[in-house]
């Protein structure tokens, strides 16, 4: 009888131990690949999320294209500069006077990591396969304008536009517009390809280990120079605190989205160096345009009235972000912050407490009005939002903070339910990118679902016109009329891109966009 | 006997028929869009309609679940999130929650077995007093904070352990370093309880006729304590950790969060969080399914250690 | 006996009455605590009045709570329990009395202060007053723990008083569909729950209560299934009393003694249990002071101010740590059979 049961109990136990080794042995091969080079040269960097993908064509966030940028390459280069477009994939290229031919001449000698050659029917199929609704890429919108893409030989391509469109440069830029290789995608498919990306960047794709890290290794053969590096460990680690923990006992080498306390502290670390560039992402608060009583413009200026913006700002963003008067960044044309800046709204009591006076009297509002306002998880933003819920309260209203995961989030925006809501956004240096997607009628990004021809037609003006005067005078159109006469959101801070790294880091910069770029045709990063 | 274990087996069906409708219901409950949070804020409409009819989220509810019972026990149910099949997802990340799982375990039974028959034997002493209060206090400490203070301590003051993350296996010397504070936090819980429960158990056999009569017949103290009593008072303990094998799992989800540790908890609540209602499905129905077969193990051990007990 | 200790309490409710009675109308907040205190010194009268009479007309036989109390009194620790709690009580119901800032008071100006004699455990991030939010937090934490519990120990007690009753395949229904239920691991299912229901007080408090009702639900059923055969049960069965009467008149009050130890026991639990999912950020939502946030904020500012983690995570652990001293004292005097 006993024994009978030991013997069940073993074969359990048994079984247990196989499920556990049927991983490890996969595992045990790599940590042998790892011990056998000792001197590896291995950066690891802390990320704050992990990224959803590495297939450029379907990457939606910030974390992806940061590391697609380092193992692809898109056909011109924004990683040096992020306002001016240099050779990459593409060794040259002519725009015709209208703007909309765009002939490129491709690099000769480009190997994916596969060994196969980089040529004009991959960058077709690339841009294709953005424009192709089945594999509903995020980034589809950018390519809207493209009318056609001919592969004139295997080194040239010509794309041409249905109407002139200047952000286009910018979006073949991006690292969501990475070359892939046609056969290997054609192969095994677009998701297959994921999980197992192949390009032409400096580094190939090792491993992904998801929650835990993603490993690169380096491509001898990359065409601007080999790498130093010989690995590059991206961990996410989605405590911002746990991050500075991390950098501080030498579990990573650059870390990323850190609170301004702990950039304080480690900035006094000697074996640490901190280094900020001012970044091109917003915060700012919204409000609806539909929703009673939020789409009352005296509402809305009551409420920047009872907040002192400039006191959250600096309390909550500290040295990581400055204060923000217009959705344009100071860095980007056109500079209109003098303007916005004078006639931003400062903090005033009775003004707040007279137009809720007036609300109130009009029924537009009531005594102890309940409503909640949106933030997602991220602590900035909930701490805008606890803060402005706070102020609220003394004059009556009963506000409280919902912060939510992005997937409760996101949808709640764009079917613009929400009354309040903080959000930011992140872009390349073209005004188009900082306006059209938020402010223009019936656009993705348009959470307050407003509606103004003035601001529509300019914003239309505005990608029609290239590279003129006459484009940033529509911008600051928009500008005015949305952010400084419908005040439909508050721009808090324009926040920096600050990293820390380990001293032995050498030749790393933070890019603006928050990229970790390791090898340029300025730079390739090395540890001492 | 293995009729019982068959029995115990079959039960498993309708439980995880059960867990599957009921999560079911509560995946579809939530506000939130997978395929938003996959493609992210700048999608089109279009391109969320596309992704909704890959992953077959514009079906009728029920087809919806059949499919979803069918891919799974089919071993075809694919993550949204990772574009994997849901058992290897979960699968790859189990050796990580077991071996923390298991070394907390040891730990609190290496500490807390010897704490609690030494509190019993000299009850009201100065190391029962401390040994309890520090039990008390370790039940009552939520997991996160200890996990906090020891990362602050042993990580950012002193350096002597990494902070966080996953090294590689615990058998493992590099690994091993990165076992050390979230098991230690992981085993505080049990650690607390069990001390407890030896405790009392030990005081509550001792009073027992046989322990007297075999310290009337002179067995030596030494002999009494490990082999009379700590045999017999080893069932309600055994039952404990057995219990709280569900609770490292429920404060795995907890310490993993803290130490950015890839195991299963932290896993199904990104899942949960990234609406990947594939994954969430899997982890759940996976999640249950081992409580239970261990469960049905702790059962079997009661045999082995009281032969009193039978199931036929 | 007790009775002195409760008249020294009751002098202490009144005085604190009369010297509370000028801010008691200043809000709604302050007048409604105000309320509550003034009925329990009401309470407290009664009960006071109440013992001294069954000790005057029968000082010789001892009743089932006096010998509590005798076997409860004896036990230091569930003292010990039983004073910090009273003392948090006090602090959770007068707090709009004690607390020197208003917990929602922002100061841009002094934010992330050390201690002083302005601020006694000093400021968060928003400038805030700690001790205050921590006095907040604490009768915030009372309030849905106390709520969690009631409605967890009802739900349990109901199926365990069923289940053991009837037996059978009422029985065997209960206790399976309970199996079911907790052997989906909780916290998991906590935060499924909250995803799917959104955040909002009554949501925690409905979680966390219906997320351990099988420890009560068991215990409870053991119980019955020994009172069922008792012979005033029988006897009562024999008469032809309805089951909902016997079940009311005769075996809940004889399950009270367990209850009450597991339902003490549990509000740690669920303290816990909110700590954690604030943790996560699915509990309590700001503006409201509450001590898990408090404490996952707080580890962001641990090199700045330790105060900020420190006052919140003590406050939790002497929650908890007094409740579970107070169930395992009850636990000893009350039931025996429950030392497991």
């Amino acid at each position: 009888m006993r024994k009978k049961l030991t013997l069940v109990l073993v074969t359990l136990l048994a079984l247990f131990l196989l499920v556990g080794c049927s991983t490890q042995q996969e595992a045990a091969v790599q940590k042998e690949g790892q011990t056998s080079q000792n001197n590896t040269e291995t950066l690891k960097i802390g990320i704050a999320k992990e990224p959803a993908n590495l297939n450029p064509v379907l990457i939606s966030g910030l974390y992806g294209e940061s590391l697609a940028g380092n193992i692809f390459d898109t056909l011109v280069s924004f990683k040096e500069n992020s306002a001016k477009a240099s050779p990459a994939l593409a060794e040259s290229w002519e725009i015709n006077k209208a703007g909309t031919e765009y002939t490129f001449y491709l690099r000769k000698g480009v190997n994916f990591h596969n060994g196969d050659k980089l040529t004009a029917d991959d960058v077709k199929f690339t841009l294709e396969a953005i424009m192709n609704p089945e594999n509903a890429s995020p980034s589809k919108e950018f390519f809207e304008p493209v009318k056609m893409i001919e592969v004139i030989d295997d080194y040239t391509v010509k794309i041409t536009l249905k109407n002139p469109y200047s952000p286009f440069m910018m979006a073949l830029g991006n690292p969501t517009a990475g070359i892939i290789p046609k056969k290997v995608v054609e192969k095994i498919g677009m998701d297959e390809f994921d999980r197992n990306p192949i390009g032409t960047g400096p580094f190939k794709f090792a491993e992904w280990i998801p929650d835990d890290h993603i490993k690169l290794v380096k491509n001898k053969d990359y065409f601007l120079a080999e790498p130093n590096l010989d690995e590059v460990i991206y961990r996410p680690i989605p405590k911002a605190e746990v991050m500075a923990a991390e950098i501080q006992a030498g579990g990573i080498d650059i870390a990323s989205d850190l609170l301004p306390q702990d950039i304080k502290k480690l900035s006094q670390d000697d074996s640490l160096v901190v280094k900020t560039v001012s970044g091109l992402s917003l915060k700012y608060v919204g409000f609806s345009a539909q929703i009673k009583p939020f789409s009352d413009v005296r509402f809305r200026k009551a409420v920047y009235y009872a907040v002192p913006i400039d006191d959250v700002v600096q309390g909550i963003f500290g040295d990581t972000g400055d204060r923000a008067y217009s959705w344009i960044p100071p860095s980007v044309f056109p500079d209109d912050n003098e303007y916005m800046k004078a006639h931003a709204l400062k903090q005033n009591e009775d003004k707040a407490k007279e137009l809720f006076a007036q609300l109130k009297a009009e029924g537009i509002l009531k005594d102890g009005f309940e409503f909640s306002i949106y933030s997602p998880q991220d602590p900035y933003r909930k701490k805008v939002a606890t803060a402005i819920a706070t102020e609220l309260k003394s004059y009556g209203l009963n506000a409280k903070v919902e912060a939510l995961e992005w997937g409760t989030l996101l949808p709640l925006l764009k079917k613009g339910k929400a009354g309040i809501y903080i959000m930011g956004w992140g872009s390349v240096p073209d005004p188009d990118r900082w306006t059209y997607k938020i402010f223009h009628t019936g656009s993705a990004m348009n959470f307050s679902k407003y509606s103004n021809k003035v601001v529509d037609q300019a914003l239309e003006q505005g990608r029609r016109l290239v590279g003129s005067d006459k484009r940033g005078t529509e911008y600051k159109k928009a500008m005015r009329k949305a952010l400084v006469k419908d005040y439909i959101h508050i721009p808090l801070a324009f926040t920096n891109v600050t990293t820390v790294m380990n001293k032995n880091v050498e030749g790393f910069e933070p890019s603006p966009q928050g990229y970790f770029h390791l090898v340029t045709d300025k730079r390739n990063v090395t540890i001492k | 006997m293995l009729n019982y274990i068959l029995r115990r087996l079959l039960i498993l069906i309708p439980i995880l028929i059960f867990i599957s409708l009921f999560i079911f219901v509560i995946i579809k409950l939530t506000p939130g869009d997978p395929a938003l949070v996959l493609l992210g804020e700048r999608a089109t409409e279009q391109a969320l309609n596309q992704t909704r009819i890959k992953y077959g989220l514009d079906q009728p509810l029920h087809i919806q679940y059949f499919k979803m019972m069918e891919n799974f026990f089919k071993g075809d149910l694919k993550s949204i999130n990772y574009k994997q099949n849901v058992i290897s997802v979960i699968i790859n990340r189990l050796p990580a929650t077991l071996e923390l799982g298991a070394a907390a375990l040891v730990i609190a039974i290496i500490v807390s077995i010897p704490a609690g028959i030494i509190s019993a034997i000299k009850r009201n002493s100065v190391f029962d007093y401390i040994s309890m209060s520090i039990a008390l206090l370790g039940i009552s400490i939520p997991v996160f904070y200890t996990g906090i203070i020891l990362m602050y301590i042993f990580a950012v003051k002193l350096n002597w352990l990494p902070a966080s993350g996953y090294g590689g296996h615990i058998w493992t010397t590099e690994g091993f370093k990165y076992f050390i504070l979230p098991a230690i936090s992981l085993s505080f819980v049990l650690m607390a309880s069990t001390t407890r429960l030896t405790r009392s158990s030990i005081l509550e056999v001792i009073q027992e006729d046989y322990i007297r009569t075999a310290r009337a017949k002179g067995v030596k103290e030494k002999s009494v304590i490990l082999i009379h009593a700590f045999k017999n008072a080893l069932v309600p303990i055994v039952t404990n950790i057995g219990n709280q094998v569900a609770g490292i799992f429920a404060g795995a989800v907890l310490t993993e969060t803290v130490f950015a540790w890839p195991g299963v908890g932290r896993l199904a609540v990104n899942a949960i969080f990234r609406r990947d209602e594939p994954l969430v499905f899997g982890c759940v129905i996976f999640l249950s399914a081992v409580y239970v077969i261990v469960n049905l193990i702790v059962d079997l051990v009661y045999t082995l250690i009281n032969p009193q007990i039978t199931y036929d | 006996m007790i009775s002195k200790y409760l008249i020294v309490l009751l002098g202490f409710n009144l005085l604190t009455l009369i010297f509370s009675l000028s801010k008691a109308t200043n809000n709604q907040d302050n007048l409604i605590s105000y309320l509550i205190f003034a009925l329990l010194t009401l309470a407290l009268g009664f009960l006071i009045n109440k013992v001294r009479k069954t000790n005057q007309t029968d000082s010789n036989i001892q009743t089932t709570s006096n010998l509590t109390w005798k076997k409860l009194k004896r036990n230091k620790n569930a003292v010990f329990g039983l004073i910090i709690i009273i003392i948090l009580v006090y602090i959770s119901i007068l707090a709009p009395f004690i607390m020197p800032h208003d917990p929602l008071e922002m100061n841009w100006g002094k934010t992330i202060q050390k201690p002083s004699l302005e601020h006694w455990f000093g400021t968060d991030e928003f400038g805030r007053d700690i001790f205050s939010r921590a006095i907040y937090g604490v009768r915030i934490a009372l309030g849905i723990g106390l709520l969690a519990v009631v409605l967890n120990t009802l739900l349990g007690t109901f199926l365990g008083l069923i289940a053991g009753y009837y037996g059978g395949r009422v029985d065997n229904l209960i206790m399976r569909a309970i199996e079911m239920w907790n052997s989906i691991p909780f916290i998991l299912m906590a935060i499924a729950l909250i995803a799917a229901l959104g955040t909002g007080l009554l949501n925690l408090i409905l979680v966390v209560s219906i997320t351990g009702i099988m420890q009560f639900a068991r215990v409870i059923r053991s119980s019955v299934l020994g009172l069922k055969k008792a012979d005033y049960v029988l006897a009562a069965k024999v008469m032809g009393i309805p089951d909902r009467q016997i079940i009311i008149r005769h075996i809940l009050p004889n399950c009270i003694a367990p209850i009450i130890v597991l339902a003490t026991l549990r509000i740690g639990e669920m303290i816990l249990t909110i700590a954690g999912l604030s943790f996560l950020g699915l509990g309590i939502q700001p503006p409201m002071p509450a001590l898990g946030s408090m404490l996952s904020s707080g580890q962001q500012y641990i090199s700045e101010n330790l105060m900020m983690s420190i006052v919140p995570g003590t406050m939790i652990l002497l929650i908890v740590f007094a409740f579970n001293l107070l169930g395992d004292g009850l636990r000893d005097a009350l039931d025996s059979k429950l030392s497991n």
